[in-house]
């Protein structure tokens, strides 16, 4: 009987997805702010065109925010100390990420209320990038 | 009929997503605020993960954030809806259900639905 590959149990005639790049590294939010929406992209250069991507970040924390330092999360935000000595909060800053062609763009987003510019005091956060690509 | 070999499933080179165990559902009960719901892996890395909520319990399960617009006064206080948010660590997976507030305040017990997944990255 002649074999069916088609058949075969790690064959498909339609794609899927396999891990195929990762990408990890860190960025810094800095300088100053002012009152209203404050932003910091940060553009990253991919080797090819993704077909699905998962981004994970790391940052700090803050109360009351629950999650701690060392973990890693999809959607949230970062906590970046001033010199705000009024509120005593640092700025909390929310991560979002999108793709053209080969470069993904990460956006910080803090909106000041209610104090005037402030100074930040430099601080990194890491990202992981994993490129799922369809064979 | 000829076997396209950039179909091949498996690709030595590469690794895949699979499941990390058969467990995918945890019950919670809604808090006054925020409740965690801590669901341990034990994989001592982090591993690729992905959660939804039956935020209302309907039996419709949100993935990601439930946005809103917000479009109240501030004198009227405010009715936000029920949101989570999820972290990882090399251990746990943790997931922070918000009840919401307002007339649209949960409360009673619903569904936490997640997966987590081996072979992360490359």
């Amino acid at each position: 009987m002649a074999v069916d590959l088609t058949k075969l149990v790690f064959h498909s005639n339609y794609p899927a997805f396999k891990n195929n790049r990762e990408y990890t590294g860190t960025l810094s939010i800095t300088g100053s702010t002012s009152g209203g929406t404050n932003t910091r992209t940060f553009d990253i250069a991919l080797d090819t065109e993704p077909d699905l991507l998962d981004v994970i970040f790391n940052g700090n924390s803050n109360s009351p925010d629950a999650r701690p330092d060392d973990a890693w999360f999809k959607n949230g935000e970062i906590w970046v100390p001033t010199n705000n000595a009024g509120g005593g909060n640092p700025s909390r800053w929310r991560l979002t990420y999108e793709v053209e062609g080969t470069t993904l763009t990460v956006t910080a987003t803090y909106i000041q209320q209610f104090v005037t510019g402030e100074t930040l005091t430099s601080t990194d956060f890491s990202y992981k990038i994993v490129d799922y690509s369809v064979f | 009929m000829a076997t396209d070999l950039t179909k091949i499933a498996f690709d030595s080179r590469l690794n895949y997503l699979k499941k990390f165990n058969s467990v995918s559902e945890q019950s919670f009960t809604f808090g006054a605020t925020y409740v965690e719901e801590d669901i341990d892996h034990g994989l001592t890395y982090i591993p690729f993960w992905a959660v939804g909520v039956d935020l209302f319990n309907n039996g419709v399960i949100w993935s990601n954030e439930y946005v809103w617009e917000y479009a109240e006064s501030s004198a009227a206080g405010s009715n936000a809806p029920p949101n989570f948010v999820t972290w990882m660590t090399t251990d746990t997976l943790t997931v922070e259900v918000y009840a919401g507030s307002g007339t649209n305040q949960q409360s009673g017990d619903s569904t936490i639905y997640y997966g987590v997944y081996l072979d992360y990255g490359s």
